[in-house]
């Protein structure tokens, strides 16, 4: 029989099970799309298209006032009006389109007929000519001639009735029109009334239909299956083939689906403006943010749209993604696939509630937190600069800004390395130590794949220290830095214990002090003679005098001293201690022969250093016969400010000594009873000749014992020192002998931000920051208590609560986040520990390391928030740029502007000078400003010139400001500009109307637009209330010039504009102004340029390479051309030009030399008021009060040819506090037998023999010119031109 | 009420000849002026003073006169050029002696060239009348001339020289636009010349950058309640409204300006009060 189915299985059962499998596949079908229906982002999206609709609505209600009501009532009804006339005249307006149809035909018929006419009546004139041609009768003559008149006749006839109909025409297409016409115009302002509307509505039915049809067409799209034909409800992928991902070992094209969910990231308003604002509503209905316009994630769009995602941002979305920037992963579709970072704990926790939040340790890029969203930036921003400062964009990264700035100020780099490339190829910011010395120099320079470093040593040298301080000092500075000076940023090496148990604490102190003692042995042992200057023989310093030329001369610029508080610079060291630690001169405790090299010479004693030459050299009093050393009286008032300091030293135990040299020599080839057979019998092995590395100092050149026990502890000391600065890397930051080609110390950090955190050493963390971790003071035992105070704060409410002062919130749950970071074993919270207690990674390890293998970081004096900003920078150093394309290339002018700035930071400049004016922001009365008045005097060429070089600003910020006067609420336009303060209000004064606020304003500025607009000249003079100020920015840069300023005021001028003039000069629109070559040679070579500054442009110590950068930077950052070379004014076509210019306008006769009249012009008696002119010097009345303005020979290579007319035409319109005049006005002709007096050639004619001023003393010599006119009251060859 | 008040000085300030009209009768007069205030373009600041005064242009008045005094005993300056000096321009600038005028005793140590002054006019009081004729200031021997003096706001000063020299005329505003020009050798017409817009709150100083030794003291007054000693210490203010007022008294060589921040004294109407005011020798600067 054969076997069937019914045989082999039961069919019922079969079909029982195959009707349950399929109700179960049914519904597992129906579970996975119920499931994939309910993905977040579909949610999300829902919840998109019902805000839009909320807004489209809101959008209708508010363009449907009232007035629009009413406006479109009136339309339709004018619209209802004109169809019923329409109506009405039905038949009228029939009739008269049959009518104008009639006359059209009419007119017609009677143009044709006139031409017949016309014909007829030119026959009748031709037969005439005939007649009178062939000398016919008169009967025939006359007949021809009767004929010829009556057709004329009936042409004139005819041409009556033509106009006649014409007009009749004329009227009836005028009134046809006008019927047609009123209809068009009404029907086009209806249209222009509803098409926002009918827009609206348009685009409101497309997203939630009214429509039946239309709303089921719309359900069906979200339909299972469906929803896969391009429904509204989609992923939104940005694909990204360019910028690769790391997976894995692969590098593979990266894809966001971020914008599935955040759809509204890059929308924004007709305006520029976000289109969904950034808040947090407290509401979960979506009808109130509506109504608040507030939108939390993932509704809202990205804070700052002037930067990211718009299309026209420089991060458009589409092409650079989401996850480039924030990390994450760009796949996930779900708020916990895209690994969203919490910014602490406490944020974690609501997540975890909200959304089941929970750390995901198998996703490599996890987002980043709040706190280092910046750290991606120097990804592609490898030169950081221009993060922090931005012509356009301002600061925005200025966290990463600042950690790379705190980075370079400590030199952390001196230990590890950031090294920004990769066999040539930039992979991220490169922060390297320059070659320190020749060979490596040249090394790096005959390999084209290796870029040299371009940092210096962060500390002082230490090659002639011996010169310099005592072994003391050194002993009890290097053991505690801080203790000697609170602001200093050398790092603590020593008596960090807090991680060691009692008896390993005092062991170590031992320890300590034989190092200490040993560095200090080193140092001075291999400490180089130097040559110090001396002041000349017999002077005689004077404090006081030292005190003043301390302030005038620059010091301040970049030094604090205890004795002008107000002064707080910092790029140097404090010195208001330096008295106790410099080595005194023998014999006389006053001086210093050190101080005095160091100040007057810096590179002497440094070669490297970054102190500038001040030019301190001794000149003669105003008295002109007393000398004066500056430098050797700004030494005595240095000195004079307190005896020399005592610092104890921890005594070096002898036992503790030679346990320390076992140490180290168990660690070289030595076994322990070699070691200490060595240590006793005071013989090396070797001789001297025969040793290597630092055994070579315990060495003696015969390989004998040392007899003397005092030399051989100096050698035990000596071999310890070096061990010791070997092993701390004291070179990373210092200059020392016999060190230049150490290696940096540390790890590199270049890729720290993607390192493997199996490889970073935890160790027993935990169990010490629960038990330690806290500074002593501080209120908790323990970091861990401290934390969990701060989980209890938040939990209770954190700040909102009170539970927090503002400060506390940020501090605290920074901390929690950092904590919670270690404890899961993160970088993050790695690098946080390592800079606050470096060495407590060290905890309950130290048993068992030897006691050179312990942890050598030292403690940097940094405070909790700069430790985030370092954070933010390391973990962004990841080594793995983008495409090319994508890492930030800037142009030349940009490129130019970053190197720059970089060499302003590095040799602080903006300490002396203020590179961008501050910025006043002002509720202004538009009514009250008065533009500024040309007078009688300015030229309209000046003007022109001026808005040519600086265009005006516009001043209204386009805000309002509502400001209560006399209870009386007054709306106020919020308007800036930028300019210094020049009074503020008297604190005495108790009258609100007179206390007010003045400034000089520095820039051509508008307030409005059009015939409005009100506009301020540089120079002019802006007062008002202080209830009306807003804000005023600080200047960047200058500090010190304003600090000096007023200093000034207080003993040396009345006049703060005077007081301006005797301080560094802001550098603004500098660009403008000088010559890029003038500028290159100036910086490298500062020659003398102001004789009415008491301080002059100081020498530093800088390349060419960065000379010409920051010479070109100056112009880079205003516009102008570069590197730039003056031509016109010296060509000899344009002054043939000029010549030919004014011949012929009358004002040279012919042979007359252009050139040599203008010469004539500057040597006539005006310029010599104030300048040495054509080898005639200055007259000096009062050299403490005369203002004497700068060397005219220099102005032909210094300044720009443009810039100098603008400067003749008008001074304050550039520097508005200079004393320099108007000298050529409009409306007085001062030299008439020149150029026919005309001023305006005047201005001209100086500029152009200023731009040839050393071919003219040449070719002509100095001059003699005399005005005609002029009385002159005794024979003086030139008033004031008197040899000095 | 009040806005009723705004709206009058709105309209006052507009059209000040409609003022007259009387918007006091709206309870205006005296009380609109804090109102307008704001408004305040220098044109409508001097339309809302002087309907303001015109409305009350009966208030009652009083002078002030006084006599500045050192206290303390200090004796006039040396020259600040002696005749035939050696300094820049000798030919002109040393032809005379020049005194130095920081600091000029009269008789019984009376101080002059002293700055008494209300800082803004009391409400009500009579409006400040804009001379027509230009203000002279001059300069001869390398001196200008006055060294110290008011000029009325809006008033034309112009820059005189008598002498063959060149000098540049400096000014040293808070509020007003700055000037810095060359004045041409014996110059009589005065090509430069300019006008303060706005009252100062103190003197300023007016410098010839070519002769650093040269300075004025120019205050410009919206209102004419202000007077210069003279070279015996007197002053002289007439027409202040009567009541209390603080007079600011200021000169050059006084250490931060001022001899007296607030000199309270009382008017009477139809009377003359007199003042003597002292001026400690501790304060001078020099």
């Amino acid at each position: 029989m054969p076997a069937t189915d019914h045989f082999r299985w039961n069919q019922q059962k079969l079909h029982a099970v195959f009707a349950a499998s399929s109700v179960v596949l049914l519904l597992a079908v129906y579970a996975m799309l119920r499931q994939d229906q309910a993905d977040e982002w579909r949610g999300v999206q829902r919840n998109v298209f019902t805000i839009d609709a909320a807004i489209r609505q809101r959008e209708l209600q508010k363009l449907k006032s009232p007035e629009y009501i009413r406006q479109l009532e009136e339309v339709e009804s004018q619209l209802q009006q004109a169809a019923t006339d329409a109506d009405l005249q039905k038949q009228a307006k029939a009739d008269l389109f049959r009518k104008l149809e009639e006359q059209g035909r009419l007119v017609e018929s009677l143009e044709i007929d006139l031409k017949f006419r016309n014909s007829n009546r030119d026959e009748a004139r031709a037969n005439l000519d005939l007649a009178v041609r062939d000398g016919l009768n008169d009967i025939v003559m006359s007949a021809r001639k009767a004929e010829y008149e009556s057709r004329q006749q009936l042409c004139d006839d005819r041409q009556k009735e033509l106009d006649a109909a014409r007009v009749v025409l004329q009227t009836l297409s005028v009134e046809a029109k006008a019927i047609t016409v009123s209809v068009d115009e009404l029907e086009a302002g209806r249209t222009k009334l509803v098409a926002e509307s009918d827009r609206i509505t348009a685009l409101l039915e497309n997203i939630a239909p009214t429509d039946k049809v239309s709303a089921f067409k719309r359900a069906l799209m979200e339909m299972p299956i469906i929803d896969g034909f391009n429904s509204h409800l989609k992923v939104v992928q940005d694909w990204l083939p360019k910028l690769k991902i790391t997976l894995g070992m692969s590098k593979i094209a990266r894809f966001d689906r971020c914008r599935s969910c955040h759809q509204n990231i890059d929308k924004i308003t007709g305006s520029g403006g976000p289109a969904y604002p950034p808040g947090h509503p407290e509401t979960e209905d979506v009808l109130q943010w509506v109504k608040a316009n507030q939108y939390p994630q993932p509704y809202s769009t990205h804070p700052n749209t002037a930067l990211y995602c718009t299309a026209s941002s420089p991060h458009p979305v589409a092409t650079f993604g989401c996850t480039i920037c924030h990390d994450g992963q760009g796949s996930g579709t779900s708020f916990g696939n895209a690994e969203h970072t919490p910014n602490d704990p406490h944020i974690a926790e609501d997540w975890h509630h909200e959304y089941g939040f929970h750390p995901n340790h198998f996703w490599e890029y996890p987002m980043q937190p709040d706190r280092f969203i910046e750290s991606t930036c120097i990804k592609c921003h490898h030169n950081v600069t221009e993060l922090g400062i931005h012509p356009k964009f301002g600061a925005s990264a200025p966290k990463v800004y600042r950690g790379d700035q705190l980075l370079r100020k400590y030199g952390c780099y001196g230990c590890h390395e950031i090294h920004g490339y990769d066999a040539g190829v930039a992979i991220g910011p490169d922060r390297r130590l320059e070659p320190q010395t020749e060979a490596e120099l040249a090394k790096i320079a005959a390999d084209p794949t290796q870029v040299a470093g371009k940092l210096r040593k962060v500390g002082p040298s230490l090659r002639h220290i011996s010169s310099k301080t005592s072994s003391e000092f050194i002993q009890y500075w290097t053991e505690i830095p801080s203790r000697y000076r609170p602001s200093t940023k050398m790092p603590q090496f020593f008596s960090l214990s807090d991680h060691l148990g009692d008896a390993d604490r005092d062991q170590t102190l031992q320890f300590e002090a034989a190092e200490l003692a040993g560095i200090a042995e080193v140092l001075l042992s291999t400490s180089q003679p130097i040559d110090l200057l001396k002041p000349a023989e017999g002077y005689q310093p004077s404090v006081e005098r030292g005190q003043k030329l301390f302030l005038e001369r620059g010091c301040l610029a970049c030094h604090q001293h205890s004795t002008v508080p107000e002064s707080k610079q910092d790029f140097g060291p404090n010195i208001s201690d330096i008295h106790q630690k410099v080595t005194r001169n023998a014999g006389n405790a006053g001086f210093s022969d050190w101080l005095y090299t160091w100040i007057k010479e810096p590179e002497r004693y440094h070669k490297r250093t970054q102190m500038p030459n001040l030019y301190l050299d001794p000149y003669k009093d105003v008295d002109g016969t007393t000398v004066i050393d500056p430098a050797a009286d700004i030494t005595a008032f240095l000195l004079a400010q307190g005896e020399p300091g005592t610092f104890p030293v921890r005594e070096v135990a002898p036992e503790e000594l030679n346990k320390l040299v076992e140490v180290y020599l168990k660690k070289g080839r030595f076994g322990v009873v070699k070691a200490q057979e060595i240590i006793t019998s005071r013989q090396f092995p070797d001789k001297l000749a025969d040793v290597i590395g630092d055994e070579a100092v315990l060495a003696t050149a015969d390989g004998a014992p040392v007899a003397d026990e005092a030399a051989w502890h100096k050698m035990k000391l000596a071999y310890v020192g070096r061990k010791t600065i070997s092993r701390y890397g004291c070179y990373a930051c210092h200059d020392m002998p016999g060190y230049e080609d150490a290696r940096p110390i540390g790890v590199a950090l270049q890729d720290w931000g993607r390192k493997d955190t199996s490889k970073l050493g935890f160790e027993h963390i935990r169990e010490f920051l629960h038990h330690h971790g806290e500074p002593k003071g501080s209120k908790f035992s323990s970091t861990s208590e401290r934390i969990l105070s701060a989980h209890k704060k938040a939990a209770a409410g954190g700040l909102e609560a009170g539970q927090f002062s503002p400060e506390e919130a940020v501090s605290e749950m920074s901390a929690a986040f950092f904590y919670d970071s270690l404890e899961r074993h993160g970088r993050p919270g790695f690098i946080w520990q390592k800079l606050r207690a470096p060495r407590s990674y060290d905890y309950e390890k130290t048993e068992t390391k030897g006691y050179d293998e312990r942890l050598r970081m030292p403690k940097f004096p940094l405070k909790e928030d700069e430790i985030e900003a370092i954070a933010t920078f390391v973990l962004g150093l990841v080594a793995e740029p983008p495409a090319s394309e994508y890492v930030y290339t800037p142009d030349e002018r940009q490129k130019t502007r970053i190197e720059g700035e970089f060499l302003l930071a590095k040799y602080n400049c903006t300490g002396c000078h203020v590179v961008e004016l501050p910025k006043v922001t002002f509720a202004a009365d538009l009514g009250s400003i008065e533009s500024t008045q040309l007078d009688a005097g300015d030229h309209p060429a000046a003007l022109e010139l001026l808005l040519k070089m600086r265009p005006a600003r516009q001043g209204l910020t386009g805000e309002t400001k509502t400001i209560k006067l006399d209870e009386e609420k007054l709306k106020l336009h919020v308007a800036s500009f930028h300019g210094f303060v020049a009074t503020r209000p008297d604190p005495e004064e108790t009258d609100p109307e007179l206390r007010e606020y003045g400034f000089d304003v520095w820039e051509p500025v508008e307030f409005g637009t059009g015939d409005e607009a009100k506009r301020l000249l540089p120079g002019a003079k802006v007062n008002f209330p202080e209830s009306r100020l807003i804000s005023i920015q600080d200047a960047r840069g200058g500090q010190f010039a304003e600090v000096l300023v007023d200093k000034l005021l207080t003993y040396r001028y009345d006049q703060r504009n005077l007081a301006w003039q005797a301080s560094p000069p802001p550098l603004y629109q500098e660009g403008v102004k000088v010559q890029t070559s003038w500028l290159y040679e100036f910086l490298l070579e500062p020659g003398k340029i102001r004789y009415t500054t008491v301080l002059r442009m100081p020498k530093f110590n800088m390349s060419p390479a960065e000379a010409k950068t920051l010479a070109n930077y100056f112009a880079a950052v205003d516009g102008a051309e570069f590197p730039y070379e003056e031509q016109a004014p010296k060509d000899v076509d344009y002054i043939e030009s000029r010549s030919a210019q004014l011949t012929s306008a009358g004002h040279l006769d012919l042979g007359q030399s252009y050139l040599g009249h203008s010469w004539d012009l500057l040597n006539g008696p005006l310029c010599i008021k104030c300048h040495s002119v054509g080898a005639k010097k200055f007259k000096v009345s009062d050299p403490a009060k005369d203002i004497q303005g700068p060397n005219l020979v220099d102005v032909q290579n210094r300044l720009r040819s443009d810039w100098v007319k603008l400067w003749l035409y008008r001074p304050s319109w550039i520097t508005p506090y200079t004393s320099m005049p108007v000298n050529f006005p409009k409306n007085a002709a001062q030299f008439p037998d020149r150029f026919k007096g005309d001023p305006d050639a005047h201005v001209v004619g100086v500029r152009d023999a200023l731009m040839n001023y050393s071919r003219l003393l040449e070719e002509i010599g100095p001059t003699v010119y005399q005005p005609p006119g002029q009385p002159v009251t005794a024979p003086a060859p030139a008033a004031g031109g008197e040899e000095e | 009420m009040k806005s009723l008040k705004l709206f009058c000085g709105l309209v006052i300030t507009g059209f000040s000849a409609v003022s007259i009209l009387g918007c006091g009768s709206y309870g205006g007069g005296a009380g609109v002026v804090p109102e307008v205030s704001f408004i305040a373009a220098g044109g409508a600041e001097e339309a809302s003073t002087e309907s303001a005064a015109d409305a009350t242009a009966e208030l009652p008045v009083g002078s002030l006169k006084g006599r500045v005094v050192l206290s303390g005993g200090a004796s006039s300056l040396p020259l600040l050029i002696a005749k035939g000096s050696a300094v820049k321009d000798a030919e002109v600038c040393a032809a005379e002696d020049v005194p130095d005028e920081r600091l000029v005793l009269g008789p019984d140590n009376s101080v002059a060239n002293v700055f008494v002054y209300l800082a803004k006019a009391p409400k009500g009081a009579k409006p400040a009348v804009v001379p027509a004729d230009p203000f002279l200031f001059d300069q001869k021997t390398c001196r200008f001339l006055p060294h110290a003096t008011i000029i009325p706001v809006k008033q034309t000063v112009k820059v005189l020289s008598n002498d063959s020299v060149a000098h540049n005329t400096h000014t040293f505003p808070n509020k007003n636009a700055p000037t810095n020009s060359t004045v041409n050798p014996m110059d009589r017409d005065g090509l430069v010349s300019f006008a303060y817009t706005k009252a100062e709150a103190v003197p300023l100083a007016v410098k010839c950058d070519f002769h650093a030794w040269m300075s004025a003291w120019h205050l410009p007054l919206d209102h004419s309640f202000g007077a210069v000693s003279n070279s015996t210490g007197e002053f002289e203010i007439a027409d202040i409204p009567a009541g209390k007022h603080s007079f600011v008294v200021w000169h050059e060589a006084a250490n931060g300006g001022f001899v007296q921040r607030k000199l309270e004294v009382e008017i009477k109407a139809g009377e003359t009060a007199e003042v003597s005011v002292d001026y400690p020798a501790s304060l001078l600067k020099l």
